[in-house]
């Protein structure tokens, strides 16, 4: 019997999937419980507010939306570039991550000055329970943006290598880091109105 | 949260007002104590069943090994495991009856807690229906596996009054709740872990343990435990705090229970004595136990299926199930045991 991991591209029986897509799945099951519960204090603390502020008085809604369009921008050109290895086209591969990695990094950039503005402002966690709670959670979310740049990057560098010995593995873990971003993205669409609009 | 409140000085957890030492504190403030027992409860419920499920795992395999019979209820069993892993989700609030958050709130959370019982008692009620008719063969692991039943019934029962909220205004933070978790944790779960330990031993290692090293192990441990948890059970219902560094020396109500602290403190050494023998037999048995062949406890399962202790990739060859995982006694077969990799019964 060979050593090798089975199911790496094939479908398991049982689950229906391939091993890597039941991780993420458990993984990402995980991350809602995580941002699950945030979400739930967020609520907790603004019932029991007698004076929580609106959102837009507060952020640059205008600033808010164009990051929101910039991470939807980016999770279509993740599904480009894992439906152009479906295609066996590495270079358009390697144009339509190489643009996820870098819409990535202008929310980043974005969300910075954002952050430097409230500071500039005398708005830190420390302000108040709203802050508390908005960087808490745009910190926590821009984390996870920066770990998805790692990860894509890595995708999109040495870890192409994978393409020319197992292509049909390699389209699967972009597939799964696909699956990672639009959750990452998933989570912004959550945290942008109820930080920014409500 | 907790990391923000202490390193960037948020306040989640600190609410308006708090006076310390004379002086208002400089906090923004804003924060809900109770956020956080929430929080921490709705992580650290979900977490026992974590212990316990596993262990329930672990005795079911044994018990239908043992018995030489199927499991009783099997798939009764499997949807009361899916419900607890559902249900575990909502019941945390049953450990904050007394925080002030409301009687409503306490009736939902002692209603799914309530319904959280059933389950497992299914659960519970096929393992012992299992043992009904089995040609019941009484070796270390099954003493240990057959011991979890009551204890764990024991423990399992004791929880009903702490989930009913009334009763438990009176018995919450008492010894009583430390006698309830540990008659389901110690000798719950880890009777479990030891059964599983003595179980697939001869499988992990190629040898197997002293059978009298682990009877020595099982029958003083079965006592202790008892004499330790039931005891704690006892002062709670007097009355006796948990939370006094003298267990309550000053007060009344825990004179008359206070001595059974003696009969606690000698089972307690008494049982870690009764590790002794346990961890002799496992250094023995890992060196010097006698061989063990491929299927020492004639068992139907898979990992029986490979060489012991098995190598890398664990099957010499692609195992294929041509049946069930509980083929015991299969009428007109010449053994009372077929294993899932052999393809006709003989």
């Amino acid at each position: 019997m060979s050593l090798s991991v089975p199911y790496l591209t094939k479908t398991r029986a049982d689950t229906g999937l391939y091993n890597a897509k039941m991780g993420i799945w458990l993984f990402l099951a995980s991350e809602v419980m995580l941002f699950g519960a945030l979400f739930s204090s967020y609520v907790v603390l603004r019932v029991g507010s007698s004076n929580w502020p609106l959102g837009s008085t507060i952020l640059s809604v205008p600033i808010g939306t164009f990051n929101t369009f910039v991470l939807i921008t980016s999770s279509m050109t993740m599904v480009f570039a894992w439906a152009s290895l479906k295609m066996k086209d590495l270079k358009k591969f390697k144009l339509y991550l190489g643009l996820t990695i870098l819409l990535a990094l202008t929310f980043l950039v974005v969300k910075a000055f954002e952050y430097n503005a409230k500071f500039s402002h005398d708005l830190f966690p420390r302000t108040s329970t709203y802050m508390a709670i908005y960087f808490t959670l745009t910190g926590l979310h821009a984390i996870h943006v920066i770990g998805g740049i790692i990860v894509n990057s890595y995708f999109w560098g040495p870890g192409s290598k994978l393409w020319f010995s197992n292509p049909e593995q390699f389209t699967n873990r972009i597939e799964v880091a696909g699956l990672y971003w639009h959750f990452v993205d998933l989570v912004w669409i959550f945290l942008f109105p109820v930080l920014y609009l409500l | 949260m907790q990391l923000m409140d202490r390193v960037a000085h948020t306040s989640f957890f600190m609410p308006s007002g708090l006076v310390v030492s004379g002086k208002p504190l400089e906090i923004s403030g804003g924060g809900n104590v109770l956020l956080w027992q929430h929080l921490f409860w709705f992580l650290a419920h979900p977490e026992v069943y974590v212990l316990i499920l596993p262990a329930m795992g672990i005795v079911a395999e044994i018990i239908a090994n043992n018995t030489r019979k199927p499991l009783w209820g099997y798939k009764s069993m499997v949807y009361s495991v899916l419900f607890l892993g559902f249900i575990s989700f909502i019941v945390w609030a049953h450990h904050m009856y007394l925080t002030g958050m409301g009687t409503v709130i306490s009736a939902f959370f002692q209603a799914t807690t309530m319904i959280i019982s059933i389950p497992s008692v299914i659960i519970l009620t096929c393992l012992f229906l299992s043992l009904w008719g089995g040609s019941i063969r009484f070796n270390t692991p099954m003493l240990f596996a057959l011991a979890f039943l009551p204890m764990f019934g024991i423990g399992g029962l004791t929880g009903l009054p702490l989930g009913l909220n009334t009763p438990d205004i009176h018995l919450h933070d008492t010894y009583y709740v430390i006698g309830h978790f540990h008659y389901v944790v110690a000798p719950g779960t880890i009777f479990a872990l030891f059964a599983g330990i003595y179980y697939w031993f001869p499988k992990v290692t190629g040898r197997k343990m002293n059978e009298t090293l682990g009877q020595i192990h099982f029958w003083p441990s079965l006592v202790c435990m008892n004499f330790i948890f039931m005891p704690m059970m006892i002062q709670g219902l007097a009355g006796v705090s948990r939370r006094l560094y003298d267990g309550g020396a000053q007060y009344a109500h825990a004179q008359g229970v206070l001595p059974l602290n003696v009969v606690m403190s000698m089972a307690a050494w008494t049982l870690a004595l009764a590790q002794i023998p346990f961890i002799i037999n496992l250094l023995w048995s890992l060196f010097k136990g006698p061989k063990a062949n491929d299927n020492p406890w004639e068992a139907t399962t898979f990992e029986w299926a490979t060489p012991t202790p098995p190598g890398h990739g664990n099957f010499l060859k692609e195992p294929i199930a041509y049946r069930g995982p509980y083929e015991y006694s299969v009428p007109d077969a010449t053994k009372d045991f077929t294993p899932q990799n052999q393809e006709h019964v003989i």
